[in-house]
């Protein structure tokens, strides 16, 4: 009998093997239009971005100038790229993480009883709409000697304290940074929010009758819960940290001297202003490997969470 | 399934009968010597274009010219496989330094083609420097639209006639004009410190006036950029921000709009600019075009004046620049012969005549800019001024080395916010000199 089944089922595999490998082949033939675009443009770009950073070019007709690694010993050298880097890098953690505290704070604020929660969703989250080229212009007004913000500071008694905050070294990084804030944490709040939304209320209602308190609750309950929101949030702020560029370039362009200055806009500054394509790929290619990272990290810790 | 494959195979085979019909056509859509020609012309700032298209397709109704404007940096993206993969421009816009360097060898010399337009002379029609600094190994890749410099300050005479003050020749008596516009809440110059070429203007000013001419030593490598003048001129441009010439915030603001608006609406009694500023604050139908730009009424009164002196009782500098922009045939052009003759309307020919309608200074010397356009009949002569020190200037504006460009403008910027100390920062910039390939 067993024999028998055995005989059928190799059969079986025998016939429709050729079946399956044609359904597997369409199968591709489906995902064919997305592999071109990404292969295409994607890979493409990166691999051709590596190339022309084996080169001096200008960015003007081909590149001819073989020079090896060239652009990477240069670029190890570079203070101005070590300035940018390190610049992009605290720009993430800095902004990454005062995000998830604020986003999760206000979703737990808009979760509990509060009045008019409709119209505070709307509030927090309407600064993430806006084109960055709108919030970086009325923020440089804002923040001009003569701008609102210090008005108000003076207007409250505190004219001490106002300053031009995009001109001083000592506080254009962190204005820059705050924009950010400002702008994204709508962002964190809306994914906390819809997550905190799945959530089994009786959870809470349990921990609260074992006497847990608030702060328990959300420290030993709710923020193990949203382990997935973090994940998620974490490496998307981290790798649009990375692309942050209309900012910085729209409210100080990298100034004053370099203090400011990001990677992005630094890749752009040698590729457009000083015509160093070759010296750009170079760059890009650092800041395209930085993302790999994340990236890879993200994919592990996501099938890890998914399993 | 088979059925799909059928249809699929027909959708392409139709598209493939297309593209093919496509293809064919453009192949035979060369034009035949009756044809009209097509110009594609590209710039960022090309000045009235429209007058300037008008004209030349009314002398020549068989040439029809379209105008592509671009913001400044993305024409220099666009510019790149523009002209390198021929679907860029036929008739492209230059400004002397590193786009001259850069896409100059990407243009036609101009030299063969205006012999026999103009005559063996026609180089004597041109301001020398407006030509010398669109050259390329030799060869003349471009032709002036017009020529500006810098090296000036414009003022506001209603604001310095209300509190009794005259235009300083000097950093201390600047320093005294300052003080007295401060305690009348208004501002002294207004300055965008975020632009490097602004920075590198008003450096300039000072170093040529410290020592003329010397700093075009420093750009070809043959004199350091540590030598006492430069420490001296780049001691100055610090003083500028904490002497309370220019005011905190400069930084983190603009030349265009935001020093600009600033100075327009009377809120600074000054700003370093050059000749090109004169339509927007001498002309009336410049100052029309201005006051676009801002919501207060423009009403000062505007003069211009050389840059003071950063050493007491010094001699203010002479004026540095060339030509503002300037023209080129792109070398993929099919169209050669009809671009030529656009690049020479706009250069030497009627194009000159609507840049000096316009206020701006014609390269071609025997043009006189117009006056008669003036806000203020004073203002003529002042115009009448700028254009005669035009012929002897002390230099040029545009660094022709990006890299140098570039040190001197975070040199500049990394002083004036005190990050850096002059010293260093000269040193900063010499060692990037050092660092460049000259030709």
């Amino acid at each position: 009998m067993t024999a028998l089944m055995e005989s059928r089922t190799a059969l079986a595999a025998t016939d429709s093997a050729p079946r399956r490998n044609g359904s597997h082949l369409r199968n591709y033939l489906w995902a064919l239009p997305a592999v071109i675009l990404v292969v295409g443009v994607i890979h493409a770009g990166i691999a051709f971005n590596l190339l022309s950073s084996l080169f001096d070019w200008s960015g003007v007709g081909a590149p001819t100038d073989f020079i090896g690694a060239k652009n990477y010993q240069t670029l190890s050298q570079d203070p101005i790229f070590w300035r940018s880097l390190r610049n992009t890098l605290l720009f993430a953690l800095v902004t990454v993480s005062v995000q998830l505290v604020l986003g999760l704070g206000l979703a737990i604020l808009v979760r509990t009883k509060v009045r008019l929660a409709g119209l505070l969703r709307t509030m927090i989250f309407v600064p993430v709409v806006l084109a960055p080229a709108i919030v970086a212009t009325s923020f440089r007004s804002l923040l001009t000697p003569d701008g609102a913000i210090n008005k108000l500071i003076q207007g409250v008694g505190f004219s001490d304290f106002s300053q031009p905050w995009l001109a001083d070294p000592k506080t254009a990084f962190a204005a820059i940074m705050l924009i950010n804030v400002w702008q994204y944490t709508g962002y964190s709040f809306l994914i906390y929010d819809a997550a905190i939304g799945q959530v089994d209320a009786a959870i809470f209602e349990s921990a609260q009758i074992d006497g847990a308190s608030a702060w328990q609750v959300t420290r030993l309950i709710l923020a193990p819960l949203l382990r997935g929101s973090h994940l998620v949030l974490i490496i998307l702020g981290f790798v649009s940290s990375l692309k942050m560029f209309d900012l910085v370039y729209l409210t100080t362009g990298g100034g004053p001297g370099t203090t400011t200055q990001v990677l992005t806009g630094y890749i752009y500054r040698q590729v457009i202003a000083q015509f160093h394509a070759g010296y750009g790929a170079a760059l890009s290619v650092i800041l395209v490997a930085i993302a790999f990272v994340f990236s890879t990290i993200q994919v592990r810790l996501s099938t890890r969470e998914a399993r | 399934m088979r059925r799909h494959a059928r249809k699929g195979a027909a959708l392409f085979a139709a598209a493939a009968m297309a593209m093919t019909a496509l293809v064919g056509c453009s192949g035979s859509d060369k034009p035949s010597a009756s044809d009209k020609v097509s110009l594609t012309w590209w710039g960022w700032n090309a000045f009235n274009q429209t007058q300037a298209i008008k004209e030349f397709q009314a002398a020549n109704p068989n040439i029809t010219v379209t105008y592509k404007q671009f913001a400044y940096n993305d024409y220099l993206t666009a510019l790149r496989p523009g002209l390198a993969g021929g679907k860029g421009p036929d008739v492209f816009q230059v400004q002397p330094g590193d786009l001259v360097t850069n896409f100059g060898p990407l243009a036609v010399p101009v030299e063969d083609y205006l012999s026999k337009s103009l005559g063996s002379d026609w180089a004597s029609k041109f301001n020398p420097e407006g030509l010398r600094q669109l050259q390329l190994k030799d060869k003349q890749v471009a032709l002036p639209a017009y020529m500006s410099a810098a090296g000036l300050v414009y003022y506001n005479k209603k604001i310095l006639d209300r509190f009794g003050l005259t235009v300083p020749t000097d950093f201390a008596a600047w320093k005294t004009v300052c003080a007295t516009l401060k305690s009348k809440g208004v501002g002294c110059l207004a300055h965008g410190a975020k632009d490097a070429w602004a920075n590198t203007d008003v450096f300039l000013s000072l170093i040529n006036s410290i020592a003329p001419g010397k700093v075009y030593d420093a750009i070809a490598g043959k004199t350091s950029w540590t030598d006492p003048e430069f420490v001296q001129a780049m001691d100055a441009w610090h003083d500028l921000f904490t002497s309370g010439i220019i005011a905190p915030g400069a930084a983190a603001a603009a030349e265009y709009p935001d020093a600009q608006i600033n100075f327009l609406e009377d809120k600074a009694a000054f700003i370093a600019l050059g000749t090109w500023n004169t339509p927007a604050t001498m002309t009336k139908t410049g100052q029309a075009d201005a006051q676009k730009t801002v919501t207060k009424k423009i009403d000062g009164l505007f003069f211009s004046a050389p840059f003071p002196a950063p050493v007491a009782g010094g001699t203010p500098t002479k004026l540095f620049g060339g030509p503002d922009n300037g023209y080129a045939v792109s070398a993929k052009s099919s169209k050669q012969d009809a671009a030529f003759k656009f690049m020479e309307f706009l250069t030497a020919g009627k194009g000159q005549d609507i840049q000096a309608a316009g206020g701006n200074i014609p390269a071609i010397t025997s043009i006189k800019v117009a006056t008669t356009d003036v806000i203020d009949p004073r203002q003529a002569a002042d115009i009448e001024k700028q254009q005669a020190s035009l012929t002897q200037l002390v230099g040029a504006r545009q660094i022709p080395y990006s890299d140098l460009t570039t040190a001197l403008g975070d040199a500049l910027s990394g002083v004036a916010a005190g990050t850096t100390k002059p010293a260093d920062a000269l040193a900063q910039v010499e060692a990037a000199s050092k660092s460049v390939t000259r030709s």
